[in-house]
């Protein structure tokens, strides 16, 4: 974290954004990172696990729905997730001075709720490759490696090329990262963020039904070739 | 006796895992391990039906056909004259299955929150499921749920296994490979129990994949299935009479059939 806040000119326009301090700017990013890469990578087992014990084809041998099996299977370690990020960010209000007025407690519930509805997309997306090649999945390893070096996570993303820049405005997690700084560290609440509540809001619409026909379709092919409970 | 599951021309083929090799230079090629052939039978309402067959057979294929499990290749099936691949969700509102050896339980858990969590899958509501995992524990007389699964002993574990069969009162039961790790007399007092608990007395349709020849005079009907093909089907009498002898022990009437 030094080396980095060294590389990064904190007087320069590049932090200016977020009131030029750099470590509750990195605080915001390690915490979002982790919470968000965690819960990915604990569904990801849990669903391999489920595959392996038999639970998985017993479930799915219930009149429940795909949508409220999967949705079910990854709320829980998000939603954790999410109290222990709160749990956090109260101490960055203490340490760092975050803004953490009502206002900004239900601006970032806003953006964190969209952002998990993103992340449990690209979880489930994750899943159906893990049970359609019985093999564990890249797309944890891609995510991982995307969201980490182009979503602002650790140095604001115009220090990026300009062609990553692009690339980082299909990532959820760039828009949940400007928003929460934003929150904490300059004041700001919904009416200011139309921007990134919108943007994140097109994620969800677009990812979240597009995960779950791409479950229901895996699901479907695995009870055709009888490898539900196979890994 | 009306029919309750009628199947007509089912046919079931898995692909087999291609080598490398076969990919790219063989990629149409399709090579698939056929484990029904054309299966066509009706099992009648509140009967008790065993599928008797070696294993690879494709007994557990066909069960998990009919409890909404895997989808068939081809053919018609019917259950309580709903067609099954168009109306999965409600067909498994009718069925249950139970897996060999309890495969599909959290051992970790207790008895009774494995059976609060698929009774919620069920979609029954809580006070409903308390009264009702209250009455069938007292059915089978078991008196402790809140232990831990690995801790009952194998004859406690099935009776467990069929009270969560049996949460949302299926009209049909599918058995696989029941009371397998059972000594052959706590085998028999179980099938026993269900044949005139389940079968007689609460009038449920109950059919069996077994490969164990033991006391197949316990099941209303039997049937022979060998290779993906029904061999035989009909009592244990009737087969008898088929097969040219009322003094031929179990397996040789099963070997009889499965030589033809």
């Amino acid at each position: 974290m030094y080396y980095v806040s060294k590389t990064i000119n904190v007087g320069s326009i590049r932090i200016k954004d977020y009131n030029e301090k750099y470590i509750p700017f990195f605080f915001i990013g390690i915490v979002l990172t982790g919470y968000f890469l965690s819960a990915l990578q604990k569904f990801s087992l849990k669903i391999k696990r489920e595959q392996i014990i038999g639970t998985f084809e017993a479930v799915i041998s219930t009149p429940i729905s795909n949508f409220s099996f999967i949705s079910g299977l990854a709320i829980w370690d998000f939603l954790w997730g999410g109290i222990q990020v709160f749990v956090y960010f109260l101490l960055g209000a203490f340490f760092f001075n975050f803004q953490f007025g009502i206002v900004h407690f239900m601006s970032f519930a806003l953006v964190l709720t969209l952002g998990m509805i993103s992340f449990i997309s690209f979880a489930i997306i994750s899943a159906s490759f893990s049970i359609y090649f019985k093999k564990t999945d890249p797309f944890n390893l891609l995510f991982a490696a995307a969201m980490s070096s182009l979503s602002g996570a650790y140095f604001p993303i115009t220090l990026l090329p300009d062609y990553l820049q692009r690339m980082a405005k299909f990532i959820p997690l760039t828009y949940v990262l400007d928003a929460s700084r934003l929150i904490f560290l300059k004041g700001y609440h919904v009416n200011l963020l139309k921007n990134q509540i919108v943007t994140l809001l097109a994620f969800c619409i677009i990812l979240f039904p597009f995960s779950i026909a791409i479950f229901n379709l895996v699901i479907k092919q695995a009870m055709r070739d009888g490898t539900l409970s196979q890994y | 006796m009306c029919c309750i599951i009628e199947i007509a021309d089912l046919w079931k083929e898995y692909p087999r895992v291609k080598k490398i090799t076969d990919v790219i230079l063989h990629p149409r090629k399709k090579d698939v391990f056929t484990a029904l052939k054309g299966v066509s039978i009706k099992f009648r309402k509140s009967e008790f039906t065993a599928i008797v067959g070696l294993n690879g057979a494709g007994k557990s294929t066909l069960l998990k056909i009919l409890s909404g499990i895997l989808l068939p290749t081809k053919g018609r099936i019917y259950i309580d004259n709903l067609e099954l691949c168009a109306n999965l969700k409600k067909i498994k509102e009718k069925v249950s299955f139970i897996s060999s050896e309890g495969k599909g339980f959290y051992w970790a858990l207790t008895a009774r929150e494995n059976l609060n969590f698929f009774g919620a899958l069920y979609g029954i509501n809580r006070s409903r499921l308390k009264k009702r995992i209250e009455e069938l524990s007292d059915l089978f007389a078991i008196k402790q749920l809140d232990n831990q699964l690995y801790n009952y002993s194998s004859g406690y574990k099935e009776m467990i296994f069929i009270i969560k069969a049996l949460l949302n009162d299926s009209q049909v039961l599918f058995f696989d490979e029941p009371a397998k790790s059972l000594d052959y007399m706590a085998r028999e007092r179980l099938l026993g129990f269900v044949r005139e608990e389940l079968v007689r007395v609460r009038k449920k349709t109950v059919i069996v994949g077994t490969n164990s020849l033991e006391n197949l005079e316990i099941y209303d009907r039997l049937v022979i299935l060998d290779r993906g093909l029904i061999m035989a089907e009909g009592t244990i009498e009737e087969l008898k009479q088929k097969s040219g002898g009322y003094n031929k022990n179990n397996r040789q009437i099963f070997e009889y059939y499965v030589a033809k």
